[in-house]
């Protein structure tokens, strides 16, 4: 073993930064500390760059400081990614000349001195390691698993080279043994659609899982079949003939206009059937893709088990055909599957096959960020002289439930923040999944965002299969299930599926036993939870976040550490100039 | 005088620019006709496993 990894690793430092969703995770003698994204500190939504309140927060959280760290270890090698850039531009010659003179200025400034800027943002002095990016992703996947063994799938846009990767994991081993290189790439393609169909890219993916049940997939499936082959090995190329990507700064080109009949649709434009029916056949063809390669993944490494990370991994709706049409029996998904749980990934990876750190924990929650002491709440509400009634935990999980009961929409902000895109019950809006006019009121009036948009239930996991059918544990709101009632309209989509969190008492006592009241006063042991924000607004951090994103929407109450607000006793406090100003802080998603 | 100065900068700094885009035109063409240079493998590459016991202190980037 090289001279490193002679030594006795106790505390390392995992970054990522510089693409998007920067983002730090720490481990403490093995075990994970904390973990958290920039962007919920900066409030700018998928923030790439250097973490510097995450690390603050994370050393906080563990109780050291940054001459604490043993090693540094950052997601993924710059140099093979600056690799992969002049080799494209070679290749792509003359065409991508706009694109590489705008990066190298970028790359030379900043992306290739990652060393140093940590060096000399944190005034670290010890070891800086570097991962790859698709290995960090895997480490993400099966390190905190569970699984003894288990086959490591991971599906992004790109890291270095690789898009798509297949390995094995044993114990405290983990190799990557098969991968599909750049250009060819699934979630460049799901990214190209979704550029096309007039969303974010890196940003508005779901949105277009979220249209695609709205669509039919036939008319528009042979084009798309034009874009991608599938082989029967499970490996895929992509036609480049109607991609921009390697050399422009759009996704798509001319070309792809012509085989789709149409320019791409203008951002925020009205939605027609056509944009319906393409994300329907994308989603088809995704679904069909990802099952090729966990079924090649399957034949490699037979195994009961698999892993799931990457951006793709995010995709619910693939995720539940792989549970119900592949060969494996259980599945993990890391939940922040994306390049923030690279960091976690990174870090997991040098601790375990570097140092030879024996696996300890199993990653059953995400509440891996800041929590906030009731002192410090009250300060918060305080300053903004919001009237408020402090109330014990009883009481205010009472009061929650009867109010959601009546169809009050909450504001939930109790212990520690998610790590990871979703909310799962300590930064989230709550409210009652019975009435369908929720779904349109809390889309168009709470979360200013666009109306086809679905909402996802949290059920108690011993209650789950009332409501779901086939349906397995699902803790971090990547699987989806069909519905078994007409009882839950709110949450169930267009397609009669849902995209479910289960929760039992261990993960998070507090919001188990606020969903187990509202099902004694109604009989139906779930909620609609949506993130704690607005549209294009990164989820709330601090109280203060809480209380802006509160006072600026037409939620009714707000839960936040012991304390109840309600709206009706606030009133004064709303000024519509406010809630405009408000809105305008955040670019649209 | 000073005017032809100016406009002989200016040529100099056209003729760099062009000499420096046709070499690396000429490059990028050479290139792209092997295949071995270029980005795009098609298909499941075996990956070649990293040797955890390798000194990562030399090996970081």
């Amino acid at each position: 073993m090289g001279n490193i990894a002679a030594s006795t690793s106790k505390t390392i430092l995992g970054l990522s930064f510089d693409y998007h969703d920067a983002a730090v995770a720490i481990l403490k003698d093995g075990e994970l500390v904390a973990a958290a994204q920039e962007e919920r500190f900066t409030r700018k939504k998928h923030d790439e760059h250097f973490p510097t309140n995450a690390i603050d927060y994370c050393l906080k959280e563990a109780g050291l400081t940054i001459q604490d760290i043993d090693y540094v270890v950052f997601y993924e090698k710059p140099i093979l990614k600056f690799d992969r850039l002049l080799e494209t531009f070679v290749y792509t010659w003359p065409h991508g000349l706009k694109t590489f003179l705008k990066a190298i200025p970028v790359w030379m400034k900043s992306k290739l001195w990652v060393k140093q800027t940590i060096q000399k943002t944190l005034g670290y002095s010890g070891p800086i390691l570097f991962s790859e990016h698709h290995l960090s992703h895997a480490a993400s996947a099966f390190y905190p698993s569970g699984f003894e063994e288990a086959v490591v799938v991971t599906i992004d846009g790109v890291g270095e080279w690789e898009t798509t990767t297949i390995g094995y994991g044993k114990g405290d081993d983990l190799t990557i043994t098969e991968s599909i290189h750049f250009p060819d790439s699934l979630g460049l393609l799901y990214s190209a659609l979704t550029y096309y169909l007039g969303f974010k890219v890196n940003s508005a993916e779901y949105k277009v899982m979220g249209l695609a049940p709205y669509g039919d997939p036939e008319p528009y499936d042979s084009a798309m079949r034009k874009l991608i082959q599938l082989n029967p090995d499970g490996s895929y190329q992509l036609d480049q003939r109607y991609f921009a990507y390697t050399y422009g700064l759009t996704m798509t080109n001319k070309k792809f206009d012509r085989l789709f009949g149409a320019p791409p649709r203008q951002p925020e434009s009205p939605l027609t059937q056509r944009e319906k029916d393409i994300a329907a056949s994308l989603q088809r063809i995704t679904e069909e893709a990802v099952l090729g390669i966990v079924k090649h993944a399957y034949e490699l490494h037979p195994s009961e088990n698999l892993c799931l990370a990457g951006g793709v991994a995010l995709n619910c709706v693939v995720n539940e055909k792989i549970l119900k049409q592949s060969p494996f029996k259980r599945i993990f998904i890391q939940p922040a599957a994306g390049d923030a749980g690279g960091a976690l990934g990174a870090a997991l990876y040098m601790s375990h096959t570097v140092f030879n750190n024996p696996r300890s924990f199993e990653m059953k929650h995400t509440y891996l960020g800041p929590a906030f002491s009731d002192h410090e709440i009250k300060e918060a509400l305080e300053s903004q002289k919001i009237v408020c009634h402090k109330q014990d935990r009883d009481a205010l999980i009472k009061t929650a439930a009867r109010l959601i009961a009546n169809n009050h929409v909450v504001g939930w902000f109790h212990g520690r923040m998610e790590f990871g895109p979703r909310a799962l019950g300590n930064r989230s809006i709550l409210a009652d999944p019975r009435k369908k006019e929720n779904w349109q009121r809390v889309n168009l009036k709470i979360k200013f965002r666009e109306s086809f948009r679905p909402f996802a239930p949290s059920v108690l996991e011993d209650k789950s299969s009332d409501y779901f059918d086939n349906v397995c544990p699902s803790p971090f709101m990547l699987l989806t299930a069909q519905t078994k009632t007409k009882d839950i309209p709110a949450v169930t989509h267009v397609d009669n599926s849902a995209r479910l969190q289960t929760i039992n008492r261990e993960q998070n006592p507090m919001y188990y036993n606020l969903i187990q009241t509202f099902g004694d006063i109604t009989g139906c042991p779930l909620l609609i939870n949506t993130s704690f924000n607005v549209r294009g607004e990164p989820i709330v951090c601090s109280p203060q976040d809480a209380i802006q994103c509160f006072l600026n929407t037409d939620m009714d109450d707000l839960f936040i550490g012991s304390y109840r607000v309600s709206k009706s006793e606030n009133i004064h406090l709303i000024r519509p100039e406010d809630r405009e100003r408000y809105l305008k802080t955040f670019n649209l998603d | 005088m000073r005017f032809a100065h100016t406009i002989g900068k200016i040529n100099a700094v056209i003729l760099l620019t062009v000499f420096y885009l046709v070499i690396i035109g000429v490059i990028a063409l050479a290139k792209r006709s092997v295949s071995m240079f270029q980005p795009h493998h098609k298909g499941w590459i075996k990956k070649e496993s990293l040797d955890p016991t390798m000194d990562w202190a030399s090996h970081q980037y």
